[in-house]
């Protein structure tokens, strides 16, 4: 059992975690959510001694994580898998990287070899064994963490965001492979943004400013042995977590509220492609979800105006386009194959597909950044060139900040471009206005807003300058529901849905395909480089 | 010059990565020594090697072309300050060519874990420092792919904004991010490396055992050869 006694904990300059107390059971399936910035990946750091609160004290199995002797019994109960997966890998193959904790725990060298095939084996991967793990995709790597961390055996498994860049399917299988573990009483404590994910949790936990604001158990329906240390099915959690709560039972309908706010509009998409159905689990807790009811402005409002394919030789023309990285040589990868699609303007055109399927290249191959192997792509006529008419905004676009103010970076491509001051100050704040932030946030640093602010800050950079395209390759990622909402809003006033503004064609990347439907037009699906699909939003929703 | 292994099973795939990395020491102290007949040798020796590697021409080409300004300057350097014409000139230009390509062959056959395991077993007698020292090295080999292409991404990313790769400015919004991401990275690999149990007297087993007897008849003969050259 991992307790939490009344942890704060602060950074230098501000608090993080206000008197959390928490206890999980062995064989609990714990879930955490949490805005941005909530205090989440604190609290997983202070589970195995990574930090240590000021207040409080956090003991595994009875062990003080404060007990620098028995550190290393910590951590080898407590397995982490964290958010980023290019920087965890610590060997240069997937085998090294998975040999690399199993030697530091001293595991046997035959029982390494059956452990790597096992766990390789039940992900899904075992052809990635010999493979050089820095020339593996995002969504491999994260599998090849999950293996590595598996492999170790520990007690408890934390994931941190550590889903993020799986696809459907993948996600799926690691879903099912948590809950296998649960019910061989290994505790799993999941931390996500994504309510979907949190489906066959039995217990649920929300984190807002610092304190559990609400905690959904399943408690209930779940029969309590007498032994309190008994988790034989795996269902069953320790007699004196079950029903313990910061903050009380009243707490208890605004986290079912916000739980039904955030799957209801992106419910009926989600259920097509998660088997793990999030309101499944909570039907003894909300009776009835009405169904086809969505949540205020976010139905599906643009099916009127959309025509389809625009005029001859205006918006995207790709021809017969193939692309091949390392062309010719041992590590050729075929990213695209023979690609033909029209991207019509003042609309916007979701492009999906799982892991690897080409996204990415094709966005790179429109903006301008790389040169395809063969085929064409014409823009408005033209052929495409970087820092043109087209804009490219990659994943976590905040992070190239380089800027003292958001007012230096919005204002770097207008004046650059030769305007005068007052123009360039007048782009300036119809950029702010567009993405729907504040004008108070000009004069701050860039680094010093919340994650969302910073993102819709990234987007503000790229309309500055008037581009006609915009391609954003996976806008909302690492974002909490409520940021999401506020980056999807901003792609309807960029498009001019909203009424205000806009008229800029957007091209949307993304391998969550609800969310892209939900603002999407058109639709291009692809899967190992061919393009699978083509037409618009409810011919999509028709097929699938 | 990173990322190259490929596993496979090749003669020299099999060699003990001691020997190999004692063979690949031996070989710059021979390049070094060798008289220009030496290094025709030297190069008839590389060329089998790569051969028997299977490393593509097309990974080599890649390997040295970024060093062609550097090959120039030593080329220039030469034929300008000592004289002695366009072969002499080449002369220590082939010895950093074969230097490389003899370092090409070792990391193209040897995973970045048989090194370290190699590294930690041939400084046993330095006690801890030794291990420590390999174990940096092979983490500064893992986080180097990620440094190489957070640079590519970066790069990218700015020149998309119309933010072109020159002057002042160009460096200012390469280098700040670049440097942002690099300490939250290592930040993250280093919690990362923590919470899988690291600790300074871990063992490297797996991919260790004992040199065979192949391996001293290499090592013994190679010996010679270095010997030789000194003496001749």
């Amino acid at each position: 059992m991992i307790e939490l006694a009344g942890i704060s904990f602060s950074y230098p300059e501000r608090p993080v975690l206000r008197d959390v107390s928490l206890c999980i059971g062995r064989g609990e399936y714990l879930g955490i959510t949490g805005d941005n910035g909530s205090g989440k990946t604190t609290l997983v750091k202070l589970l195995n001694g990574l930090l240590l609160s000021q207040e409080g004290e956090v003991t595994v199995d009875g062990t003080p994580t404060s007990d620098r002797e028995s550190l290393f019994a910590i951590r080898r109960s407590v397995g982490i898998v964290f958010q980023n997966p290019d920087a965890q890998a610590v060997g240069e193959t997937v085998e090294e990287d998975i040999v690399f904790g199993l030697e530091n725990i001293r595991v046997p060298s035959s029982e390494i070899d059956r452990r790597i095939e096992k766990y390789l084996g039940m992900l899904g991967i075992p052809e990635l064994r010999d493979r050089n793990v820095s020339l593996l995709s995002g969504g491999q790597k994260q599998l090849v963490n999950i293996a590595a961390v598996m492999a170790m055996e520990p007690a408890y498994i934390v994931f941190d965001e550590a889903l993020s860049m799986l696809d459907a399917s993948n996600r799926r299988n690691v879903l099912l492979r948590m809950s296998e573990l649960t019910m061989r009483g290994i505790s799993i404590i999941q931390i996500t943004h994504n309510p979907k994910d949190l489906g066959n949790c039995h217990r649920v936990i929300t984190i807002s400013e610092g304190r559990i604001s609400g905690t959904v158990g399943f408690s209930s329906e779940i029969a309590m042995p007498s032994d309190s240390n008994a988790s034989v099915d795996g269902r069953t959690i320790t007699a004196e977590c079950a029903n313990e709560t910061n903050e009380g039972k009243g707490e208890k309908s605004a986290v079912v509220n916000w739980m039904h706010n955030t799957a209801t509009d992106i419910d009926d998409i989600n259920r097509k492609y998660n088997p793990v159905d999030f309101t499944a689990c909570m039907g003894s807790i909300r009776p009835q979800r009405k169904k086809g009811k969505r949540c205020g402005e976010f139905g599906n409002h643009r099916t009127g105006h959309v025509s389809g394919v625009s005029r001859e030789g205006d918006g995207i023309e790709i021809r017969h386009l193939t692309h091949t990285y390392s062309p010719d040589t041992e590590w050729a990868v075929p990213a695209l194959k023979d690609v033909s699609l029209t991207i019509g303007r003042g609309m916007v055109t979701g492009i999906v597909g799982g892991i690897g399927s080409g996204k990415s290249t094709l966005a790179c191959l429109i903006a301008g950044l790389d040169t395809p192997t063969s085929g064409s792509i014409a823009i408005d006529g033209r052929s495409p060139k970087p820092g043109g008419n087209v804009r490219i905004l990659f994943q976590h676009p905040e992070e190239f900040f380089f800027e003292r103010t958001v007012r230096e970076a919005v204002a770097f491509g207008p004046s650059k471009a030769g305007l005068p001051d007052d123009a360039v100050e007048a782009s300036v704040l119809s950029a702010i206005d567009e993405v729907g932030l504040g004008r108070g946030i000009l004069e701050k640093s860039p680094f010093k807003l919340s994650s969302g602010e910073q993102r819709l800050a990234a987007f503000a950079v790229s309309i500055a300058v008037k581009p006609e395209y915009v391609i954003l390759d996976e806008p909302t990622a690492g974002l909490d529901q409520r940021s999401r909402r506020l980056v999807l809003d901003a792609i309807r006033r960029m498009t001019g849905g909203g009424g205000a503004g806009g008229g800029v064609t957007v091209i949307y990347i993304s391998h969550q395909i609800g969310e892209v439907l939900e603002v999407a037009d058109r639709i291009a699906k692809l899967s190992a480089g061919n393009l699978v699909f083509e037409g618009t939003n409810a011919m999509y929703r028709d097929r699938m | 010059m990173f990322a190259t292994y490929r596993k496979g099973s090749s003669l020299l795939h099999r060699i003990d990565p001691r020997t190999k990395l004692l063979l690949t020491a031996g070989t710059g102290i021979l390049v070094y020594l060798a008289d220009p007949r030496g290094l025709w040798l030297l190069s008839v020796a590389t060329v089998l090697l790569i051969r028997v590697a299977g490393i593509p021409a097309s990974s080599l080409v890649k390997g040295l072309r970024p060093m062609a300004v550097f090959f120039a300057l030593i080329f220039l350097t030469h034929l300008l300050m000592q004289g002695g014409g366009v072969v002499a000139a080449a002369i220590p230009v082939a010895r950093f060519i074969l230097l490389i390509l003899f370092t090409t062959v070792l990391l193209h056959t040897t995973s970045q874990s048989e090194l370290k395991t190699a590294l930690v077993s041939l400084m046993k007698p330095l006690g801890g420092f030794g291990r420590e020292l390999a174990f940096m090295v092979g983490v500064a080999m893992a986080l180097m792919p990620g440094l190489m292409r957070d640079k590519e991404t970066i790069a990218r990313a700015q020149m998309a904004r119309g933010c072109k790769p020159a002057g002042l400015r160009g460096f200012v919004a390469l280098i700040v991010p670049l440097l942002r991401r690099s300490f939250r990275r290592a930040d993250e690999l280093s919690d990362a490396l923590e919470s899988r149990c690291y600790h300074r007297d871990r063992e490297y087993y797996y991919y260790g055992g004992a040199l065979a007897g192949t391996d001293y008849f290499l090592l013994g003969g190679f010996g010679a050869v270095i010997v030789l050259a000194l003496i001749l």
